[in-house]
């Protein structure tokens, strides 16, 4: 039986802007475009107080699991896993917790920060927030690691391992690189809407041909975005400079384009 | 809950390495485990000056670890999470023949992988990644190859990647583990916790005081049975099921009744298709937190409802590896389930009545059954288990 897999609604946060089931916005200068000042709505008042990161994430989740193409089914969150890939992991706060001993002393670091200092920590602020109880990961591959999460996320939901899983990327570390994409992968039925995964691989090989330009987390999250959004299909591919390479094949989507009420394109700052 | 398929397929524990603060190899890890020894003892390379414990398992030095190394050939690292891991990984490849191979994939979970190299290059700034690779590279495998982190469950969670990897046919074989070394940030973060024991881990023990950090790699060669058979080897162990589940109560504290760690048990269970009934032995995460170590007794009293499965723990005697410490707690078990024995929870004299689990204390004791339930349990809430069987029984 050939693999399939329904993407049923994404989003991408990027420099140049957010993007819910539509073509992200370009561009952009360093770091994510108009961070909330708040805390997400729905963090619970206990929780300790995130970084700006984590609270985008919940936001964007949030955006997602709201905007799924068959219609929103609260019920589903709670079996939803969540699997992001990630380049730099959690290295802004981990600079940050190393310069809080520079200046207060080694006995004196930030448990707050420190709290922090793991790639899944913003993932652990989303099943705070919102009440996701499946499987929460990240994946690193390079340039690849975004494409990595999602490979192993369609291939969890094909296999039936996984009833739903929220895959995609999250670089956030103040550059141009700066994207969180997230695509929610669905067992692909009748009554689930979107397009579909129809194929899906990685691997490695320590001396890669190199790309130019070279692929990033952001280029090829934006890439599949667009893919998804253009309604046409098609292939994406990405190869790191360090050995990682991987693609995913995309189907269109059987019924008819998502309606203007579940897509929304926030631009410029 | 998702809904598996009756195509289920077990992956086979055909091979296993290992690095701790016992030393290399698998060996003398387990001998040290029998005897109730423990590895946590003052650090040495870093100073620890003004915090709240000096203590924490050491693996061996940098040369050590680049002299077993050796013997995958050139395979040149620059971190000590790398060679750790290709240390362990030389254990587990000894004696294959180790073509490049497209079916031959290579997950590690880790939590800080080459973090020495933070803010140093910004052209390699995959750090996570980094043991990985390199091991990709030292075994030649070409298939899927990518760390997985999920904080203390980072190694749990590899496994789980791996058994999929095999379960789909991707995968002849896939190299899977764990890997952290003890960096001096995470030390004093800890310290930053108030987590750190001034005295060795004592998990579930009325005097607990906290945990005690350790370093090390675990390497576990998994494969179908039809590779494994191919190729002659005999399997140590049977990796049946896997299940993870978040708690969302805390990023630091454990859900007190163990919602997170059940579930994911549960999960596991389901895929593995067998009932609780079916587990003749627990191995806790046991970290020696008070926080853990009641939340695992409350969990363990919901599996279990009153049976008496023995526990195991070895986090007395590793210290926490994080990262790798699902990795090490799966090579331990699987060589319980091949030697039918469990080790005594290092350090554990008298029962937190709080925390009550018939665990193995003082001496080893016969392993009931053929299976065995392993936890993991980290930051985020996040929770993992693995169901694992004697090879016997399966073949």
């Amino acid at each position: 039986m050939s693999p399939e897999v329904a993407v049923t609604s994404w989003a991408v946060w990027s420099g140049g802007g957010v993007s819910v089931n539509e073509t992200p916005v370009p561009g952009g200068g360093h770091g994510l475009w108009a961070w909330p000042e708040r805390r997400a709505p729905g963090a619970p008042a206990r929780a300790r107080r995130a970084p700006a990161s984590a609270s985008a994430l919940v936001r964007l989740v949030r955006a997602v699991l709201s905007t799924r193409r068959s219609g929103a089914v609260p019920e589903l969150h709670a079996g939803v896993d969540l699997k992001l890939g990630t380049r730099t992991g959690s290295s802004e706060i981990d600079l940050a917790f190393l310069q809080s001993l520079a200046e207060r002393g080694d006995p004196f670091g930030s448990p707050s920060l420190f709290a922090y200092t793991l790639s899944t920590a913003a993932g652990g602020e989303v099943s705070l927030a919102l009440g996701l109880r499946g499987e929460l990961s990240t994946v690193s591959s390079g340039a690849v690691s975004g494409l990595t999460a999602l490979v192993a996320g369609a291939a969890s939901v094909n296999s039936g391992r996984s009833g739903a899983c929220l895959c995609g990327a999250m670089e956030v570390s103040g550059s141009e690189s700066d994207v969180i994409a997230l695509f929610l992968l669905e067992p692909a039925r009748p009554d689930v809407d979107g397009p579909r995964l129809v194929g899906w691989r990685h691997s490695f090989d320590p001396a890669p041909v190199p790309v130019s330009p070279p692929d990033s987390v952001r280029s090829t999250m934006e890439r599949l975005a667009v893919t998804l959004a253009n309604g046409e299909g098609g292939e994406i591919k990405a190869s790191s400079f360090d050995g990682h390479s991987a693609f995913l094949t995309v189907a269109p989507a059987a019924r008819a384009a998502v309606g203007p009420e579940r897509s929304a394109r926030m631009r410029s700052r | 809950m998702p809904t598996f398929r009756a195509t289920h397929v077990p992956a086979f524990i055909t091979s296993i390495g290992a690095v701790t603060g016992h030393g290399l190899g698998t060996a003398r890890l387990f001998a040290a485990l029998l005897e109730g020894q423990s590895a946590i003892r003052p650090v040495t390379r870093f100073s620890v000056q003004g915090l709240c414990s000096n203590l924490a398992a050491e693996a061996p030095d940098d040369a050590a670890l680049d002299t077993a190394a050796s013997a995958l050939g050139e395979a040149r690292v620059d971190d000590r999470a790398s060679r750790l891991l290709l240390a362990a990984a030389a254990e587990a490849l000894a004696g294959r023949e180790l073509d490049p191979s497209g079916r031959r994939g290579v997950v590690v979970g880790t939590t800080k992988g080459a973090f020495e190299h933070l803010g140093r290059s910004p052209g390699s700034d995959d750090l996570l990644g980094a043991p990985a690779r390199a091991l990709a590279r030292a075994a030649r495998a070409r298939g899927p190859t990518f760390a997985a982190s999920a904080a203390c469950a980072s190694s749990a969670v590899a496994l789980g990647e791996a058994l999929g990897l095999v379960e789909d046919g991707l995968c002849d074989e896939v190299l899977v583990g764990g890997t952290e070394a003890l960096h001096s940030f995470v030390y004093r973060g800890f310290h930053a916790l108030r987590a750190l024991s001034p005295r060795p881990a004592m998990p579930f023990d009325v005097e607990r005081a906290g945990l005690s950090l350790g370093e090390g790699a675990a390497v576990l060669v998994l494969e179908s049975l039809s590779h494994a058979r191919a190729h002659g080897r005999r399997p140590i162990a049977v990796v049946e099921g896997f299940g993870s589940a978040t708690d969302g109560y805390d990023q630091l504290a454990p859900e007190p009744g163990g919602r997170g760690l059940i579930s994911a048990s549960r999960r596991a269970l389901a895929r593995a298709g067998v009932t609780v009934e079916e587990v003749g032995g627990y191995h806790a995460h046991g970290t020696g937190t008070i926080q853990n170590d009641r939340m695992e007794a409350a969990a363990f009293a919901a599996l279990f409802s009153g049976r008496e499965v023995t526990v195991s723990a070895i986090k007395g005697s590793l210290g926490h590896t994080l990262g790798a410490a699902g990795a090490l707690d799966v090579a331990v078990c699987a060589l319980m389930l091949q030697l039918r024995t469990v080790p005594p929870v290092t350090n554990l004299r008298v029962l937190d009545p709080m925390a009550r689990l018939p665990a193995a204390i003082g001496a080893t004791c016969p392993l009931k059954g053929d299976r065995l339930l392993v936890a993991s349990a980290g930051f985020g809430g996040i929770n993992a288990a693995i169901v694992l069987r004697t090879a016997e029984a399966t073949l």
